[in-house]
């Protein structure tokens, strides 16, 4: 090795970088070359110089990233009762609906919903629209019956009751009149409220007679 | 995770989401790039600005880096081109020794040094180039070899030698010329 190869190599003796084989020829150069052997030595005396004008100093901050975890553990707890409680609140949900069958109709511009419970309970509660042909039939039913009623009172009957005069007769088709005129009245003041307030829902418990009677007609309305 | 896994486990740790284990990177390599960077600026808040943003960097790009034993040549390389970006500011960096040499160094009985020897050398380091205070610091006062000062500096190693003993010549006409 001679002196410029020696040169070359300076740094990495100085640091302890070199192979057995560069440290063995450079160990040979340097104890024939006392130019190259001061070299070295300055070399040392720099780095040492260096280290010892600026030591290093711990630095004013610290530069730590956040643990995410801790907050990512916090949300995840919150993200699972927010979870648990949305399921809860759908369940909870989809149960009333199953429980209370909500009847849900549309007429004359206003929506109206009707809870009403299971078919399979006795004395379930219907709604129904009530249309004008139904009060019709409502009032002609009171009329027959009424009229059946004053037809009864004025045939005479078997055994001692008295044949009624023609005066009582008179009154008794007067007081009919009065009667039917009211039924008349009647018939308009419900219908009536029936166009101001839009669908009418009747609602009435239903007894098991009731049942029966509907359970017959929709088997007799199968094929 | 412990403090005697190496830089490529820990790197790995980081990789699976573990924060700490990237913590403990930053515990192990803060003190160092932060000096080397105060000694490279010579000023303490911008040193401490670019050690925050390039280990922020390292992490948010902790993906990237290939060769995971090599961390800390790819964090000081990160810190190296965010000085570099700061001093082509309009306004460059202007590194000041003399601040430096305040109350806060303490002299250690390894090294025994007057303030005034220790101000000298310092304001012969800041005054070389750049390239060449990139080099010494690097080499003498964080012993990295030079095939990892060539992926820091991005620069060949022929030329990163080339540089040291320049570097090596100024500063010993710099003391030989204070005696």
């Amino acid at each position: 090795m001679n002196c410029p190869d020696f040169e070359k190599l300076i740094a990495e003796r100085v640091a302890d970088e070199l192979t057995a084989e560069q440290r063995a020829e450079m160990d040979a150069h340097e104890q024939s070359c006392p130019g190259c052997r001061r070299s070295v030595a300055e070399w040392q005396k720099m780095q040492t110089l260096l280290l010892a004008s600026w030591p290093a100093e711990e630095p004013r901050l610290s530069f730590f990233l956040p643990n995410p975890r801790r907050q990512g553990r916090w949300l995840e707890t919150a993200r699972t009762w927010f979870g648990l409680a949305s399921m809860a609140v759908v369940t909870a949900c989809l149960l009333l609906l199953a429980v209370l069958r909500p009847a849900v109709s549309y007429d004359h511009g206003q929506l109206s919903i009707n809870f009403s419970k299971s078919h399979g309970e006795e004395g379930a509660i219907s709604a129904q629209a009530v249309t004008q042909a139904q009060v019709q039939a409502w009032v002609q039913q009171a009329l027959e019956q009424t009229t059946a009623a004053g037809a009864s009172e004025t045939q005479p009957t078997s055994g001692a009751s008295p044949i009624p005069s023609n005066t009582e007769q008179a009154r008794r088709v007067t007081q009919l009149g009065v009667q039917v005129e009211m039924l008349k009245e009647n018939q308009s003041a419900l219908w009536q409220q029936v166009e101001q307030h839009g669908v009418y829902l009747q609602s009435a418990w239903r007894g098991p007679s009731d049942q029966i009677d509907s359970q017959r007609q929709k088997s007799s309305d199968r094929p | 995770m412990k403090a005697a896994d190496t830089d490529k486990e820990l790197v790995e740790q980081a990789l699976e989401g573990r924060v700490e284990a990237f913590n403990l990177l930053v515990w192990r390599w803060q003190r160092q790039l932060y000096n080397f960077l105060l000694r490279l600026i010579g000023n303490r808040s911008v040193a401490e600005d670019i050690c925050q943003e390039a280990f922020l960097r390292s992490y948010l790009n902790l993906k990237k880096l290939r060769e995971r034993e090599r961390f800390a040549s790819w964090l000081f390389r990160i810190a190296v081109n965010l000085y570099r970006s700061e001093r082509r500011r309009p306004a460059p960096l202007a590194a000041d020794p003399a601040e430096l040499c305040d109350s806060s160094d303490v002299r250690d009985e390894a090294h025994p040094m007057s303030r005034e020897m220790q101000l000298a050398i310092r304001t012969l380091v800041s005054r070389l180039k750049p390239e060449l205070r990139e080099v010494v610091l690097l080499r003498f006062f964080h012993g990295f070899q030079f095939d990892e000062m060539a992926g820091i500096l991005d620069c060949p190693v022929g030329t990163l030698k080339s540089r040291l003993y320049k570097a090596v010549d100024e500063l010993r006409a710099g003391l030989e010329s204070q005696k």
